[in-house]
């Protein structure tokens, strides 16, 4: 392509400009009207916000149709959930009688006060199978309530001599207990009953569409949980409360709390901004009211859509409320200076709108555009953000060509009189003069910013991936106290689980393949992967064992597999007569899968796959050809999402590049400037991903998202850079000329929306979510980091290769028919 | 002696005498005099029957058991002895039942294991566990204490063309819902021949609640005699798994007395 004029391009631009101008006619004389209908359609939106839902399950960052989402919801409509919650009860002493009655008490207060409940398992329900004589005793550990101290000691015994019980019920050191509770994996809201129906359909198949909890449902477990607990809370009774539901309802509690806050603190904050720049009542309220009607509308659309808040789209309302101001600014701005001129308020609005309006609508749709590029993301809170953030942008730019006019139109105003003086500001000039010296040093400067550019390049590939839920509470938080507790007295609090599939009824009770199971049970007590192990291998194998031994007077050396298989088929038949409905928590009913689960240190998860993969060898080579298996878990969803989270960013951010740069070469109207303006869009991402790299800030599922805000946003300051600097180029033919004037005029328009938006980021630092510090702090600094490379990277590309532009054809490339 | 469900299910393994008569009465019965007619029903003795069991989980799959199985109710305490026929892995596994009278004494269970060749007399105290790997539990196969329930009538209507009261029960002690497992039911009693047809029990754990209901009803030497039973788990609107139960060869009177149950005879098998 040759760099030749392309008339038709400002025509249209023109029109368009007109058209716009018409608009702000219309829209000043029908204020009434168009705030009506605007007022009225944000009410009739915002009714539904209460139907807003929140998700911070683990599963919920994979869709329902991803295979890795089937496995996982298949095994739990199996075996029902493996989301536990855990309490960790620490006496001065486990096996001690007071101790053991208070456990009772609050044992049997759990169970009658938590919804939802399937199970609650402690040492005063822990099933017991053994032998004693000739009789078989099968029942529950403390059936016969200890009264001395010598039947104290012989429960201490049988307990820490079972393995079924050690790091499980109570800590190998017998230091500490615990209690842990089985909730329903399915809502039960919107499950009414008849209570005199019997229909008589055949067995169902899998239950489609089945919903799991709701955040309220798991709000009023966690909720009587916590009021339990506090109950019985004393200094010999330490209690600590964790799991994955509890994170869960943590999680959404936070950002509830984080929400509001910080929707309040970016609006403080902006009017703050307003108030230095206008310095009027008007110029505060005004593009406060339209931004916030806009944020109300979209989070009110994503209630309808049924998108949930999750800890990516938590971020949404600052996010908008920073990046939607910028529309009204601009309009504004113009306004005021056409009121200064003396125009009427109708003839200025007009007249902004004309004049603003389009680049307004480019910058949005660049925004937007940089931001749908997360929808092609596998993981859902990142591909929800990049519909609803998009969604919200042009909302915003829908409310800020509507209501900002209406606005303006009812809102009581004085005459603005004429400055006297057109003396720029201190900011103003410094911005200027930073830009007259990069166009003097071109070259320099973009040395400069190569080597920077270059070093970034080295750091990025050090970048370090994480996904840690638990690392995200402050280590003072009550959740992740209790975790830790967890990962170290009881060995680990991940879950993994291979499902051995046999391939035939009763295939589990070959003794060879229960055999395979104890192999695995054993390999997996010798797996090792940097700080990762195996801490508990619970299976079918470990019942079939248990019941043999206790068929054997309690012989220790009778704790194995028999070799009959006609025995194991009948001692499983005598397990299944026993009371216990433990069967269907290992083996389905008609012995074809097993269950195998693993529990191993929550660590961050980008130590997962390694360990996973050596597990997944073990187990092929233990079962041979005798059996499949599928991994999956809450533990191999976590690991997942590093794995997703490095092919989202890759994905998006080549999108965002992708639709971004034609864009911006189409309203730069030049191939070649177009391709150099994509170099200082670049700039900051680089060095965004750099600094990740050098501070070894983790590239997580927020953090990932820097880049195509970051470049959605930068490419704004570039538009309105471009549109000026060609205007004044045109004019003069000189680079030095154009780029002071350009700065003159906008330089501190970019200054403040630069300001507001990295101000806006940096305020996640306060959040109580340590993974959004992270986020915040990082994309401030990528979008002060566009706003350097606006004014000094900018005019020293525009000097070295405006004027080549110009000598290859002369004047016309930049050329704009007014 | 006092029955819920297990009226039912006692007359599929053992009943011994002449039909339950009693016409719809005129006057309304309270929920605890229906239940005192259901308690009061014969429902045979000294019986012998071959069981098939199917077992369906929620996918659909079936397993097939068969069982011979004897019972002998001495008027206060209740004998069964059963052995496994089919599959053949199993086959011949016996159990030994005394069910007593004096509900604060544990049943008492021995089991022989042909593989293992030993019996062992099993010590268990709970009755929610499953019967044989069935929807059905050991509270559902055997007598319960009227005393321990609250009883009341809440609704008359038809079941399959006939006319029945339908009961609510609410243990009144937490040892008889630790020890069932349920919480609360709804049994549905035929008004003419007092036979539990249909009952609906909600768990104590996890949400489930489980569907009973006689498909076939038969009168065997003057006794109503429940044929086909089933017995469906489910949660919320899924069904879990689901049990069919079928009584062959059904008699009553046989010749039994204390030796056909003792552990001698489970070990020598059927």
């Amino acid at each position: 392509m040759s760099d030749t004029p392309q008339p038709r391009k400002p025509l249209l631009r023109d029109r368009i400009e007109r058209a716009l101008e018409r608009w702000g006619h219309t829209a000043y004389r029908r204020a009434g009207w168009v705030l009506a209908a605007a007022l009225l359609t944000v009410a009739g939106l915002a009714s539904q916000l209460p139907e807003l839902g929140f998700d911070t399950s683990s599963e919920g960052f994979f869709a329902k149709d991803e295979p890795i989402r089937q496995d996982y919801d298949a095994f739990r409509e199996q075996f029902g959930s493996d989301t536990q919650t855990l309490i960790v009860v620490r006496p001065g002493k486990v096996f001690d009688l007071d101790f053991l009655a208070k456990l009772r008490e609050f044992h049997e207060a759990l169970e009658d006060e938590v919804p939802l409940l399937v199970e609650v398992t402690s040492l005063i329900n822990a099933r017991e199978t053994r032998g004693e004589g000739d009789e078989l005793i099968v029942g529950e550990l403390l059936d016969d309530w200890p009264t001395n101290q010598a039947e104290l000691d012989e429960i201490e015994r049988r307990v820490l001599a079972n393995p079924l019980y050690v790091d499980q019920l109570v800590s190998r050191n017998g230091a500490v207990t615990t209690v842990v509770i089985e909730s329903e994996v399915y809502s039960r809201v919107g499950v009414e009953e008849d209570l005199y129906a019997f229909d008589d359909e055949p067995t169902e198949e899998s239950p489609e569409g089945s919903a799991f909890l709701t955040g309220e449902e798991v709000a009023s477990i966690v909720g009587a949980v916590y009021d339990v607990s506090d109950r019985f809370r004393s200094p010999d009774f330490e209690i600590h409360v964790t799991g994955t539901l509890v994170m869960t309802d943590d999680m959404q509690r936070e950002m509830r709390s984080d929400m509001a806050q910080f929707t309040g603190l970016a609006i403080l904050l902006i009017a703050v901004f307003l108030a230095v720049l206008f310095r009027r009542v008007a110029g505060v309220l005004l593009p406060i009211t339209t931004v916030v009607l806009s944020v109300i509308a979209t989070i009110a659309l994503m209630a309808i859509a049924g998108i949930p808040v999750t800890l990516t789209t938590q971020i949404l309302p600052s996010f908008l409320l920073a990046v939607g101001v910028g529309g009204s600014v601009h309009i504004l701005a113009i306004f005021y200076q056409a009121r200064r001129r003396g125009e009427s308020k109708e003839a200025s609005v007009a007249f902004a709108l004309g004049h603003s309006g389009l680049a307004v609508i480019m910058t949005s749709l660049t925004t937007a555009g940089g931001l749908f590029s997360f929808t092609a993301a596998e993981l859902m809170p990142i591909a929800h953000f990049g519909y609803t953030a998009p969604l919200g942008v042009l909302v915003a730019l829908a409310l800020t060509l509507t209501v900002l006019p209406a606005l303006i139109a009812v809102f009581p105003m004085r005459q603005e009189h004429a400055r006297a003086t057109n003396e720029p500001a201190l900011t103003q000039k410094l911005v200027i003069q930073a830009g007259v010296f990069a166009t003097h040093h071109p070259r320099s400067m973009v040395a400069v910013w190569g080597i920077l550019i270059a070093l970034a390049l080295v750091g990025a590939t050090n970048i370090r991936l994480s996904h840690s839920p638990y690392a995200w509470f402050p280590e003072s938080h009550p959740t992740r106290i209790a975790s830790d507790m967890v990962n170290e007295e009881m060995n680990g609090s991940l879950f993994i689980e291979f499902l051995v599939d046999s391939g035939r009824e009763n295939g589990l009770h070959d003794p060879e393949l229960l055999r395979a199971l104890a192999d695995i049970r054993e390999r997996a007590a010798q797996t090792r992967s940097n700080e990762m192990y195996v801490g508990k291998t619970v299976s079918l194998v470990d019942v079939v064992e248990e019941i043999h031994q206790a068929l054997n007077e309690n012989q220790p050396a009778y704790r194995a597999v028999p070799n009959d298989p006609q025995l194991v088929a009948q001692e499983l038949l005598l397990f299944e007569n026993s009371g216990s409905d433990d069967l269907e928590k290992v083996v389905d009913s008609r012995f074809q899968v097993g269950r195998v689960t693993m529990k191993l240190p929550f660590l961050d998860a980008v130590n997962f796959p390694p360990i996973f993969d050596s597990l997944r060898a073990e187990v092929t080579d233990a079962l041979g050809d005798q059996a499949q298996f599928t991994l999956t878990g809450l533990g191999v969803l976590a690991g997942e999402t590093i794995v997703a989270v490095m092919h989202s960013m890759l994905r998006s951010y080549a999108i965002a590049i992708a639709v971004i740069c034609p864009m911006l070469i189409l309203l730069i109207g030049n191939l070649r400037l177009g391709l150099v303006a994509v170099i200082p869009n670049l700039a900051p991402i680089i060095l965004a991903l750099g600094v990740m790299g050098w501070t070894q800030m983790p590239l997580d599922s927020l953090t990932m998202l820097t880049g195509s805000i970051a470049i959605g946003l930068a490419v704004d300051d570039t538009i309105h850079f471009m549109h000026n600097f060609r205007r004044y180029y045109a004019e003069s033919g000189d680079v030095d000329y154009a780029v002071r004037n350009t700065l003159a005029t906008t330089g501190q328009a970019l200054l403040f929306t630069s300001l507001v938006l990295s101000s806006g980021f940096f305020l996640y630092c306060f959040a109580t979510m340590l993974l959004l510090h992270n986020f915040g702090l990082l994309t401030a600094f990528t979008i002060l980091a566009a706003f350097l490379a606006d004014i000094l990277l900018a005019p020293a590309l525009m000097s070295l290769f405006a004027r080549r532009t110009v000598q290859s054809t002369p004047t016309v490339a930049l050329e704009t028919p007014s | 002696m006092n029955r819920i469900l297990g009226i039912a299910l006692a007359a599929l393994l053992a009943p011994t005498s002449a039909a339950a008569t009693d016409a719809e009465t005129a006057a309304p019965l309270t929920g605890r005099q229906i239940m005192d007619l259901v308690d009061e029903r014969d429902d045979g003795d000294k019986s012998v029957q071959d069981m098939q069991m199917v077992l369906i989980d929620k996918r659909g799959g079936q397993r097939k058991r068969m069982l011979h199985s004897l019972r002998m109710d001495d008027g206060e305490d209740t004998r069964s002895i059963m052995f496994f026929v089919e599959p053949a892995d199993v086959k011949d596994t016996g159990f030994l039942t005394y069910d007593y009278d004096d509900i604060d004494r544990d049943d008492d269970q021995w089991l022989f294991l042909p593989a293992l060749k030993k019996t062992k007399r099993i010590a268990s105290g709970d009755k929610s566990g499953s019967f044989m790997g069935s929807d059905f539990t050991y509270a559902d196969m055997t007598d319960r204490n009227l005393d321990h329930y609250d009883y009341k009538l809440v609704k008359e209507m038809e079941v399959d063309g006939a006319a029945v009261w339908v009961v609510e029960a609410i243990p009144n002690t937490k040892k008889e819902i630790d020890e069932t497992g349920y919480t609360r039911q709804l049994i549905f009693v035929r008004k003419d021949n007092h036979v539990v047809v249909r009952s609906k029990s909600w768990l104590k754990k996890g949400g489930r609640t489980k569907f009973f209901e006689v498909k076939k009803l038969e009168q065997i030497d003057g006794i109503w005699t429940p044929t086909e039973m089933h017995m469906k788990t489910k949660k919320g609107k899924k069904t879990l798994h689901k049990t069919v139960l079928r009584s062959q060869n059904v008699k009553y009177g046989q010749d039994m007395d204390e030796d056909t149950f003792s552990v001698r005879q489970l070990e020598k098998g059927l």
